[in-house]
């Protein structure tokens, strides 16, 4: 009876595998850089594409609100300096994050809308991973959509981008995992019901449906740490912020891709 | 986000006796009552139940939602061009809020 | 079935089809009978569990890419929708998720058309259920698979609560 019950199962998710195979999508052989929005389904491609359900437009509508919101000692808005945003703003987010002279490091877009707050508008910064800060930020990217990701990582960019790559490609918590394991030799594979996608970070912040909220491409970091049961960085480390200047440049080329939902 | 956020889709004008149809989403976390922040604590249950729409005082398509109903509710149902007036649309909020919306509609 | 009598199934290759057509199986309906545990459900929103099959398009992917938003759409095509003759409501409702109800739709003849979507929560593979009551009393079901995988690192997903995993073990 064991037995039989044994060559059920060698059958069942023998014939389970066909079934997958067959329904696999056209997947890029390959090809890279690729989207995020390429690995996952038809029923969550339509989320994004389709203007009226994808909720990141819940957050770029909230984020224009707050372009012209004005704040601070000196009563001013973003818009006071910056303008139209569809102009000032077009292309931006693809070049961060950046070297920050001022900052001396590495300061990524959340960053730098924060820095314009208290430096320029004497306003309070917005808390990291805020819902404010979030939609402002899901906002500017917007203005950058179709860009292609354009990073500079030469001169004092150099060394944060060589820490990146070494955070990326280093086996780290319990399951000794590193980054590069899954989404540079797995991409495309399936780890149960995902399939793992190249690791861009193209589409962020992006409205994660596990989440049921947006999220920063740093609360992504956190998360895969989770994942592979490592103690995460904080939001805004040096750390990430190499990371994120590592993938960047990594997913150089990729164009944009905001409000994008991820599942 | 401290008000809520509300889509809708509306033709604006319709000939009389066409059926056209109405798409509306609304930002709401439809809180299940079965998940735990990390720390353990269970997120008590707070979705909106019911939807409404009103067509000139009068209720042409209602639905009660459960738990199974995804985040940021989102509905497209029908209806039958009679009046030129106002659609109107109700949530019910488990927390006893009603969130309302309406559109104008123009029929020829 | 004998061990034995599957290995020779197994060994008789070509043989194996005629081998195992022999084995009587139950004939499955497309549509499953409704699990006892939903009447109470049925009964309070139809009046009855007396059903026939059809009429009622229910509309889901048979595989879902992920259980948290599967577009859902339901309907009654051949319904003129007319004073006399029109659909009064459709009801959803899963066998194993952690809650069965899904949505109840009322219906008036304003509505023009008995056709509605939404995106919905799936937590696992299982059956999906719709029944229409009909304004001449009568009443409709039918019943659709969706296959759910969950992913692999999903740690901050719908799961179903301690009672559900109690069902589960019986």
């Amino acid at each position: 009876m064991r037995s039989f019950a044994r060559i059920a199962v060698l059958a069942g998710s023998a014939a389970f595998t066909i079934a997958a195979l067959a329904l696999e999508p056209d997947l890029p052989d390959g090809e890279f850089p690729v989207s995020g929005y390429r690995f996952m389904g038809p029923q969550v491609q339509q989320l994004q594409d389709d203007d009226f359900l994808n909720p990141g437009w819940f957050a770029v509508e909230f984020g224009a609100e707050l372009w012209q919101e004005k704040a601070g000692d000196r009563n001013l808005s973003c818009q006071s300096c910056h303008g139209d945003a569809s102009e000032s703003m077009r292309g931006v987010a693809a070049r961060y994050p950046q070297y920050d002279e001022h900052r001396t490091g590495l300061i990524n877009l959340e960053g730098r809308i924060n820095e314009m707050r208290s430096r320029y508008m004497n306003a309070a910064e917005y808390p990291l991973e805020s819902e404010q800060l979030l939609a402002i930020t899901a906002y500017v990217t917007h203005q950058a959509n179709g860009s292609p990701m354009n990073v500079d990582i030469t001169g004092k960019a150099a060394p944060y981008w060589q820490q990146g790559r070494d955070l990326y490609t280093r086996r780290q918590g319990q399951l000794d995992l590193a980054c590069s394991q899954c989404h540079d030799e797995r991409a495309g594979l399936m780890l149960r019901g995902d399939r793992i996608s190249q690791g861009h970070v193209n589409g962020f912040p992006v409205y994660r449906l596990i989440w049921r909220s947006m999220g920063s491409r740093h609360r992504m970091f956190r998360w895969c740490n989770w994942a592979v049961r490592a103690e995460p960085h904080e939001l805004g480390s040096d750390e990430y912020l190499s990371l994120e200047l590592y993938l960047a440049w990594r997913g150089r080329g990729l164009p944009i891709e905001s409000p994008a939902v991820r599942p | 986000m401290s008000e809520i956020r509300i889509r809708k889709s509306v033709p604006g004008s319709v000939r009389r006796g066409e059926v056209f149809e109405i798409k509306t989403l609304i930002a709401h976390p439809m809180d299940n009552g079965f998940m735990y922040t990390r720390g353990g604590v269970r997120i008590q249950r707070q979705i909106i139940h019911r939807f409404e729409a009103v067509y000139n005082g009068k209720t042409i398509f209602q639905a009660d939602w459960h738990v199974a109903v995804s985040t940021n509710p989102f509905i497209s149902f029908f209806a039958v061009a009679a009046e030129s007036g106002m659609i109107e649309f109700r949530w019910y909020d488990d927390n006893g809020e009603v969130y309302t919306d309406s559109a104008e509609i123009l029929v020829t | 079935m004998s061990r034995r009598r599957v290995l020779k199934a197994m060994a008789g290759g070509v043989g194996t089809v005629a081998t195992l057509s022999v084995v009587p199986v139950r004939s499955v309906s497309a549509v499953p009978g409704i699990p006892y545990w939903m009447t109470d459900l049925v009964v309070a929103r139809l009046g009855s569990t007396e059903l026939a099959e059809g009429r009622v398009i229910l509309d889901l992917p048979s595989r879902a890419d992920t259980g948290l938003s599967v577009p859902l759409t339901v309907s009654v095509p051949d319904s003129p929708m007319t004073d006399e003759d029109h659909v009064r409501s459709l009801h959803v409702m899963t066998t194993r998720n952690p809650q069965p109800l899904v949505t109840d739709y009322y219906f008036t003849p304003a509505s023009g058309r008995a056709q509605v979507s939404q995106r919905i929560r799936i937590a696992r593979t299982q059956y999906i259920y719709c029944f229409a009551l009909m304004s001449d009393g009568s009443r409709w079901m039918t019943a659709r698979h969706v296959s759910v995988s969950l992913g692999a690192c999903a740690d901050e997903i719908f799961l179903p609560d301690a009672r559900d995993a109690a069902r589960d073990q019986r």
